[in-house]
């Protein structure tokens, strides 16, 4: 049990009140939480009016950027100067710290209110209809722990609900409807205690949340079985023969923080000696070129990190199901350099570090 | 050496002050060695880029060798621990993907294990033999 604080209300008004006050204050001169724009448009904003917290929507089911990626943009130049609220999904949280990680972000001055997440609807879904209708019915399904068709498969098959790194942690998923916030750190207890609220102890529901991790297991394995275990090269020119090349996953990856992308660069492109030599050998050349080369590639490269947020397939134009591949290979790297991105910013990213000993079968012809 | 090994191309990023000289020290004391390499110096097996695998890979060659120093005998101290991460790296996604982690091969040779060189390159010529051609030599989707 920890100290937790609670209200009657739903828990994202009492998420409202919660920021208000932090607002008010002075707790923190700013939150960082989806607000409803011009046009019933969501985006994250950074608000410092405790007015203004009324206009937006902190639990909504959309994420039109993943916001470890916006977090990331936010910190690079250096930590916040003011002490910031931020309400964050599990998965951008994880993203985050994985950019911390890699030195490109700074953590201080970021309290992080998080919760137990329903999952969010793709980006399309949103776009064809009014996806305030929705809300109901997604409330609805996150109250009997029951998955929601629309939302993102990777949501739909995400066993990694529960924050790690969060001050706060707000039961939803596992909540009895009204408004409940665990601090998970002291830092988290300091800044909500003494605001008004009901003070207690509290604890995430742990029967209830395992329930959901079943169905959700379910969902994954439904998922990768949709594709086939090992597509080989064939099966990877099928998924990907289709990509126009137009980086947009590399865009919206939370994780692919490099500056300059490899794949923006002139490092690989062909020179006329190359498509010389694949006219006579192949008999041809295809355009965009690297296709195949660009997704295993940028694989390479952060691969190891991916959260599964599944934001690179909700921006796909030509809908390819990028996240599950990325999430297969992602999951079976990280079993095998025993990781899990994002859960403690202190364990190095497995590729910055090593072992003296370590996979000495790895050398020679014997497959592993 | 049949004609299918002699088909076989092998592409080998040596690390400078290890296996390429140990390739040097096999071709001085005229050890055999298939035809199939194609040997490339970098300074270190830490500087491979897993991309430098990949290319290629899907450029057509039917085997990708990286060689570097023995386990704590790197050059520049740790290049080779690193090295041998990526390698587990790209080898845990082909494996994953299903591409043929086979034909991607790591191996330590020192500057005097010439005869290691050329028992890597011989042993790597005949299971390639084995595989067959790579198919992403004659793909253009790539």
């Amino acid at each position: 049990m920890s100290f937790a604080v609670h209200s009657p209300d739903t828990p994202e008004e009492g998420l409202k009140r919660l920021l208000t006050s932090l607002l008010k204050n002075g707790r923190v001169s700013g939150v960082f939480s989806l607000a409803k724009v011009e046009g019933g448009k969501l985006a994250y904003e950074l608000i410092t009016d405790p007015g203004k917290i009324a206009g937006s929507a902190p639990l909504h089911s959309l994420m039109p950027v993943n916001l470890g990626q916006l977090l990331n943009r936010f910190t690079m130049m250096g930590p916040s100067p003011e002490p910031i609220a931020v309400v964050i999904r599990p998965c951008e949280l994880r993203a985050f710290v994985e950019t911390v990680k890699r030195r490109i972000s700074h953590l201080d001055n970021l309290f992080f209110i998080s919760h137990t997440c329903g999952g969010v609807f793709t980006l399309k879904s949103s776009l064809d209809t009014d996806i305030e209708r929705r809300m109901p019915g997604y409330w609805k399904k996150v109250r009997a722990n029951d998955i929601h068709p629309e939302l993102r498969t990777t949501c739909q098959s995400c066993v990694e609900y529960i924050p790690y790194t969060a001050d706060v942690t707000l039961r939803v998923v596992d909540g009895a409807g009204s408004f409940e916030a665990i601090a998970d750190t002291e830092r988290g207890k300091r800044l909500i205690s003494g605001l008004g609220f009901d003070e207690g102890e509290g604890a995430l529901d742990r029967t209830r949340l395992d329930g959901l991790l079943a169905k959700r297991t379910t969902r994954r394995e439904e998922a990768f079985a949709q594709e086939a275990a090992k597509p080989g090269l064939d099966g990877l020119i099928a998924q990907f023969g289709k990509c126009v090349g137009c980086h947009a996953c590399r865009q919206a990856c939370p994780i692919c923080y490099c500056s300059l992308c490899t794949f923006e660069s002139n490092i690989f492109e062909k020179r006329p000696e190359d498509h010389k030599r694949e006219l006579e050998v192949k008999g041809g050349t295809r355009l965009p070129p690297d296709t195949v080369f660009f997704h295993l590639g940028r694989m390479m490269h952060m691969a190891v990190s991916c959260v599964a947020c599944g934001s690179c397939s909700d921006v796909c134009p030509v809908s390819i199901p990028v996240a599950l591949t990325f999430k297969r290979v992602g999951e079976s790297l990280q079993k095998s350099f025993d990781y899990s991105p994002g859960k403690d910013v202190m364990q190095p990213v497995p590729v910055g570090t090593f072992e003296p000993e370590e996979f000495v079968d790895i050398e020679g012809a014997k497959s592993r | 050496m049949s004609e299918e090994a002699k088909e076989v191309r092998i592409v080998a990023f040596l690390c400078n002050w290890c296996s390429y000289a140990g390739a040097d020290l096999a071709g001085v004391s005229r050890l055999e060695i298939p035809p199939t390499v194609r040997n490339i110096r970098v300074m270190c097996s830490g500087r491979v880029n897993p991309l430098y695998v990949l290319r290629a890979f899907l450029n057509g060659s039917d085997g990708v060798l990286v060689a570097g120093c023995h386990p704590g005998d790197c050059h520049y101290q740790r290049g080779n621990f690193y090295a041998r991460r990526r390698f587990v790296m790209i080898k845990d996604i082909f494996s994953t993907l299903g591409l043929g982690e086979d034909r991607i091969r790591l191996s330590w040779i020192s500057a005097s294990e010439g005869l290691k060189y050329a028992e890597t390159v011989r042993r790597f010529t005949k299971d390639l033999t084995e595989e067959g051609q790579n198919p992403t030599r004659k793909e253009l989707f790539l």
